[in-house]
C-alpha cells in the first residue's frame, strides 16, 4: 500500500474553470480505480488558481493477478491452411488484449478451439497511473485552451510543474515538456522561483500551508468566510452577504485575509449599485452598509499576500476603488446633463437583432404593445400615459455613457431609472424602467408597478415573438436570447397580476406589428403558440400542480392564465376524494366510447327510449345552467361538486343503457348525447385525463 | 522613481534578459501592439525578442485633462518575447522588483483576462496583472494575429505606465507624476490633453477623416498590390487612428462601427497575407 500524490502546476488557471476540472479528475480517477481494481482509503481532489492534487491514500502496489480463461473461434476458423491466424483469430486477440503467445487448443465435445487460458500479472500501479497521467493532462475539459510550446498541448494556460509521488519516490514522466518532481511552488509572495520539496503525499498540505498556501479548497472558502464572520467592525457596520462572491474569491486566492478597506466619502453620492458593482463585480470585495441598510463608504478585500503587508496592500486597493469610482462618477455627471429622453434617438444605432432592426425599432414595438394591453386592462388615461412613456424610455440607458463604456453593463435598467429619477420622471416610470426586466433570473421577483409590469410583457412578447417568429426556436441545449426566461417571465407576470387576458390574441398582435418589420416564418404563429403552451405547463408545474391535472386543461392553456391556475387548484383539491373518482371513472367511459367518432347527428329527445335516458339529458341541461353562473363566477369547486352531482346520472345510465345497441338511428342519437355531456365537461376541465386508480370497493 | 527612470530602468531589465531595445514606432496607435515589432515578428516564425516604450493615442479616452487617471496620449512598455521561456511569469514579476515593487509586501495576481483586438484580428489567453488591486500590466499568450494560427507562441508583456508611476510615487493624480526632479507631467502633458481632447470631440473636421480613411484603405490596397508591406501597413495604422478619431467625433454608429472595424481586419489579413508569402514563404 503507498499514498499517491499528483499535483498539476499551472500558470494562474481562470476562477470559472477550476471546478470542472476538479470533479473531471476526481471522477477518472475513481473510474480509473474501478476498472483496474484497484482500491484507495482516502481520495481528496481539490485546486487553487496555480494547482489541481488529487491525494489518495494506501493505493495497491500492484493489480491481482488475473487469471484469463476464455474459448475463442474454431481451430479450422482460427488458421488458414498456412497454419497462419485469420483475421478471426485476430480479432479474438485484440477484444481480448492478448497475444498469440498466449494462445492454446482447447478440446471440447464439439471439437477443437482457440483459446486463452493465462494467468495474466497484475500491473504495477505506478504504471497504470503514468498512463493514465499522460491521458488526462491532454483532456482536462477546459472550455477555452491556448497553446504555449512545441508539445502543442492545449490548456487553459501553461502547464508549468508536475509534483507526482509514490510515497517518497517520484513517478517520472514528462509531458508538454514539463518532467515529473517532488518540486511544488508555495504563494507568490514568498519570493521567485523559490522550488518548495515535497517528500511525501502525507506531507503535502502541511507543507504548502506552511509555504502560504491554503491548497484545500473547502479549507480555503471556510477561513474566508471566518475571516469574514470575525471582523472587527465599528459603528454597527455590517457586511453585505454574498455567497457568489465568496466561491469566486475562494478561487482567486491561495492565502486568504480578510482586509478592511474604505473608499473617499464623496462618491457616495453616486446610485448604490454603481458603488457595489465596482466594488463586487470588477474588484471582487465586499460592500459594507451601515445599522440602518444605507451603504457606507467601506468595503472589504481578500487579499492573497502577506498579512503582514496588509496596510500597504490596503492602500492600493483603495485607491483602484477611488479611481473607478471617479470614473463613474464623471459617467452619471455627463449622462445627467440631458434628460433621459434625449439618448432615446441614439438607440436607432444599437442592434437589437439583425433580421429585427435596431432597438429604435424595438422600443417602437414596445410601445405599441403596451399601448395594446392597456387597452385590454381599460386603463384610464393617466395610467396608460404613465406606462407608455415607461415604454419609450426603457432601453434609453443603453446608449449612455455608463454602460457605452461597457463598465456597468449589468446594470441596465437601473441605470435608466436613477437618471429618470435625476431627470425628474415620476417614480412610476422611473421604477417601471428598472423592473421592466423583471424576472432578471429564476429568482427574482416581479414587478411591482403597474407601468413595470405592462412593459415588462410588452417587451419580452417582442423578444419571444420576434425570435421564434424569425425561425430561431430555443432548443433543449441552445437558447441564446434567453426566451424561455422571457416567456416565463410573461406567464408569471399575467399570473401575478391576474391578467384575464387571452395571450393567443396578444401572441397575434405582437406578430402581425412584427410583419412591418421583416418576414416571418409561415409556421411563426403557432411555433409561439406552442412554446407558451410549455411555458404554462411550466408555471402549473411551479404551483406544484400534477402533470395530468395539467393536461386535463391543456385545451384552455392560453386562454385565461389566471382562470387556468383557479381551475386546477380546484381539480388537485378534490382529486383525492372517492365521489370524483368515480366520476372520473364514469366520464373516461363517456369520453372512450365517443373517442373514434367523428360525425355527431343533432341530439333528437323524441329518441330517448329509457328514463335512464331522459334523465341524463334533462339534469345536462340544468347543469348547463349552473355551469353558466360557476363560469361567470370562476367558482370551479362549485362547478366540479356539480358534475360530480351529476355523476350519478351518468352512472345509472350506463348502468341501465346499452349505448352500442344495433339500431343504428338509436346508438347515433346516444352518441350525441355523450358528446353534448363531453362538451360541457370540458367547460371546466377535460377530466379524462386524469390518472385514477380504480376503487378498492369497486372490483 | 522618476517616470523617465521608469523606462529607463523596464529598458535595462529587458535587455539584460537579452531583448533587442527598439525605439518608440514613429506613428499614431491605440497600443503598443500595433508596433510592427508585434505585428509581424508575433505573425512571424523566427524567434523574436523586443522592448519598447510606446507613445499610445485613444482619443475616445480624453478627459480635457481632468480625469486624474485617464488621457487621450499615454505610453505603453510593451515587450514581446518568442518562445516564451518557461519562467516567464517570474521573469515578469522581477522586472517589478526592479522598478522597486517588492513582490513580497504586495498582493500579485494574474487575473484572468482574455486579450482580444478585431482591428488586427489577434487574440490570446491571459491575464491583467493586479498590483494590489490595480492593474498594471497585460500579459498575453498570442494565439492568432491577423486571422492566422501562429506559431512559435509570443508572450506579449504590456505595462501601463502612468499608473504604475502613480502607485510608485503614490501619487493621485498623472499631473502629479514626477517626469524627473524638475518635471511634472502634468507640465509637459496637462495643455496637450486639453487641447487633443477638444480636437478630438469636436474640432476635428469629420468630412476630411471619412474622406481620409478611404484614402488610406485605397493606397494600403495598391501596396499590398505592389508587395510593400511594410509602407501597407503604415497605412493600415493611418486607418486604424483615422477611425478612433471619427469614433470620438460620435459620427460612427453601432452598425457602421462593426463595419470599419472588419474593414480594417481585412486590411490586416491582406497584409499579413503578403508578408507571409513574401518573407515566411520557405517554411
Amino acid at each position: 500500500m503507498s499514498d499517491f500524490l499528483l499535483e498539476l502546476g499551472f500558470e494562474e488557471i481562470p476562477a470559472s474553470q477550476l471546478q470542472p476540472v476538479v470533479e473531471y479528475i476526481k471522477s477518472s480517477f475513481i473510474s480509473l480505480m474501478k476498472s483496474t481494481g484497484l482500491s484507495y482509503s482516502a481520495l481528496k481532489v481539490s485546486s487553487t488558481p496555480r494547482r489541481f492534487f488529487l491525494l489518495a491514500a494506501s493505493v495497491p502496489d500492484k493489480q491481482e493477478d488475473l487469471q484469463v480463461k476464455k474459448i475463442g473461434p474454431a481451430k479450422n476458423i482460427a488458421y488458414d491452411d498456412k497454419g497462419n491466424l485469420t483475421s478471426a483469430a485476430l480479432g479474438f486477440l485484440k477484444k481480448n488484449k492478448s497475444n498469440p503467445e498466449d494462445l492454446s487448443i482447447e478440446t471440447t465435445d464439439k471439437g477443437e478451439f482457440i483459446a486463452l487460458n493465462y494467468t495474466q500479472k497484475g500491473k504495477a500501479t505506478t504504471s497504470i497511473l503514468k498512463d493514465w497521467i499522460f491521458d488526462l493532462i491532454p483532456h482536462l475539459p477546459f472550455t477555452k485552451t491556448m497553446i504555449w510550446n512545441e508539445s502543442r498541448i492545449a490548456l487553459s494556460r501553461p502547464l508549468r510543474w508536475l509534483c507526482i509521488l509514490w510515497n517518497e519516490e517520484i513517478i517520472p514522466l514528462e509531458i508538454a515538456s514539463v518532467k515529473s518532481n517532488n518540486i511544488s511552488y508555495g504563494n507568490r509572495y514568498l519570493g521567485l522561483n523559490k522550488p518548495i520539496k515535497v517528500d511525501s503525499p502525507a506531507e503535502y498540505l502541511s507543507i504548502l500551508q506552511e509555504n502560504s498556501v491554503l491548497a484545500e479548497r473547502e479549507y480555503r472558502k471556510k477561513t474566508i468566510v471566518e475571516q469574514l464572520d470575525k471582523l472587527p467592525l465599528e459603528n454597527g457596520l455590517q457586511i453585505i452577504p454574498d455567497k457568489q462572491l465568496v466561491e469566486t474569491v475562494t478561487d482567486l486566492v491561495e492565502y486568504p485575509t480578510a482586509v478592511f478597506a474604505a473608499f473617499e466619502e464623496k462618491y457616495l453620492f453616486l446610485p448604490e449599485k454603481i458603488i457595489t458593482s465596482t466594488i463586487s463585480q470588477n474588484q471582487k470585495c465586499f460592500s459594507i452598509q451601515k445599522k440602518e441598510g444605507e451603504l457606507s463608504n467601506s468595503f472589504i478585500f481578500i487579499s492573497n499576500g502577506d498579512p503582514v503587508y496588509s496596510d500597504i496592500i490596503r492602500k492600493g486597493y483603495e485607491k483602484v476603488v477611488d479611481a473607478r469610482l471617479a470614473d463613474a462618477l464623471w459617467y452619471f455627471e455627463e449622462d445627467t446633463k440631458q434628460p433621459l429622453e434625449a439618448f432615446v434617438p441614439q438607440l436607432k444605432e444599437v442592434i437589437f437583432q439583425s433580421r429585427l432592426g435596431t432597438m429604435a425599432d424595438k422600443t417602437q414595438r414596445i410601445k405599441k404593445i403596451t399601448e395594446y394591453i392597456c387597452g385590454f386592462l381599460k386603463l384610464d388615461n393617466h395610467q396608460k400615459e404613465l406606462a407608455l412613456r415607461t415604454a419609450l424610455l426603457c432601453k434609453a440607458d443603453l446608449v449612455t455613457n455608463m454602460l457605452g463604456e461597457k463598465e456597468f453593463t449589468k446594470l441596465q435598467g437601473y441605470i435608466g431609472k436613477q437618471y429618470a429619477l435625476a431627470g425628474g420622471e415620476p417614480y412610476e416610470v422611473a421604477e417601471g424602467i428598472y423592473e421592466h426586466y423583471m424576472p432578471r433570473g429564476p429568482n427574482d421577483s416581479l414587478p411591482q408597478t403597474l407601468s413595470g409590469a405592462i412593459v415588462a410583457v410588452a417587451d419580452k412578447m417582442d423578444s419571444v415573438c420576434g425570435i421564434i417568429g424569425i425561425g430561431l426556436i430555443p432548443t433543449g441545449s441552445t437558447d441564446p436570447f434567453a426566451l424561455r426566461r422571457a416567456a416565463n417571465g410573461v406567464v408569471q407576470i399575467i399570473a401575478d397580476r391576474g391578467w384575464h387576458f387571452n395571450l393567443s390574441h396578444l401572441i397575434h398582435y405582437t406578430l402581425e406589428l412584427l410583419k412591418n418589420y421583416t418576414q416571418l416564418t409561415p409556421t411563426a404563429e403557432q411555433d409561439v403558440q406552442d412554446f407558451f403552451h410549455q411555458r404554462v405547463e411550466w408555471l402549473l408545474k411551479q404551483l406544484k400542480l400534477d402533470y395530468d391535472v395539467i393536461d386535463s386543461l391543456e385545451h384552455l392553456a392560453l386562454s385565461d392564465i389566471p382562470d387556468l391556475i383557479k381551475r386546477a387548484k380546484a381539480l388537485q383539491a378534490y382529486r383525492g376524494e372517492e365521489d370524483f373518482i368515480r366520476l372520473v371513472i364514469g366520464f373516461k367511459r363517456v369520453s372512450n366510447i365517443i373517442n373514434e367518432e367523428k360525425d355527431f347527428v343533432p341530439l333528437q329527445e323524441s329518441l330517448f327510449q329509457q328514463k335512464e335516458e331522459e334523465l341524463l339529458y334533462s339534469e345536462l341541461l340544468k347543469l348547463r345552467k349552473k355551469l353558466d353562473r360557476c363560469l361567470k363566477e370562476s367558482d370551479y369547486k362549485d362547478a366540479i361538486r356539480l358534475l360530480i352531482d351529476y355523476g350519478i346520472f351518468i352512472d345509472n345510465f350506463f348502468d341501465a343503457v346499452l349505448v352500442n345497441c344495433d339500431e343504428s338511428e338509436l346508438r347515433a342519437n346516444r352518441y350525441a348525447l355523450l358528446k353534448e355531456i363531453k362538451n360541457e365537461f370540458l367547460r371546466i376541465a377535460d377530466i379524462s385525463r386524469l390518472v385514477v386508480e380504480a376503487n378498492k370497493n369497486e372490483n | 522613481m522618476n517616470f523617465q527612470d521608469l523606462i529607463l530602468t523596464l529598458q535595462n531589465y529587458w535587455l539584460e534578459q537579452g531583448c533587442n531595445l527598439m525605439q518608440p514606432y514613429d506613428m499614431e496607435m491605440g497600443a503598443g501592439t500595433f508596433h510592427p515589432s508585434t505585428f509581424f515578428g508575433a505573425l512571424s516564425a523566427k524567434p523574436v525578442s523586443v522592448a519598447y516604450a510606446q507613445p499610445c493615442r485613444r482619443p475616445k479616452d480624453g478627459r480635457y485633462g481632468e480625469n486624474p487617471n485617464r488621457l487621450q496620449h499615454y505610453y505603453q512598455f510593451q515587450v514581446i518575447i518568442k518562445p516564451g521561456p518557461n519562467n516567464i511569469q517570474d521573469i515578469y514579476l522581477k522586472s517589478l522588483e526592479a522598478i522597486g515593487i517588492e513582490i513580497a509586501k504586495h498582493d500579485i495576481r494574474f487575473v484572468e483576462d482574455d486579450w482580444e483586438s478585431p482591428t488586427i484580428g489577434a487574440w490570446g489567453l491571459g491575464w491583467e496583472v493586479w498590483l494590489d488591486g490595480m492593474e498594471i500590466s497585460q500579459f498575453t499568450y498570442f494565439q492568432q494575429v491577423a486571422g492566422f494560427d501562429v506559431f512559435p507562441i509570443s508572450v506579449e508583456l504590456t505595462y501601463g505606465l502612468e499608473r504604475l508611476a502613480m502607485y510608485i510615487q503614490d501619487v493621485d493624480d498623472y499631473r502629479k507624476l514626477r517626469w524627473n526632479n524638475h518635471t511634472l507631467y502634468g507640465e509637459l502633458f496637462f495643455p496637450r490633453e486639453v487641447e487633443y481632447s477638444e480636437y478630438n470631440f469636436n474640432a476635428a473636421e469629420t468630412s476630411l477623416l471619412f474622406d481620409l480613411f478611404a484614402d488610406y484603405e485605397k493606397e494600403c490596397r495598391k501596396l499590398i498590390t505592389k508587395n510593400l508591406v511594410y509602407p501597407a501597413y503604415d497605412n493600415l495604422l493611418h486607418c486604424s487612428h483615422t477611425f478612433n478619431l471619427l469614433e470620438a467625433r460620435g459620427v460612427i454608429s453601432v452598425t457602421e462601427r462593426a463595419a470599419y472595424i472588419s474593414r480594417i481586419r481585412t486590411l490586416a489579413k491582406e497584409v499579413a497575407t503578403a508578408y507571409l508569402s513574401k518573407y515566411e514563404s520557405q517554411k
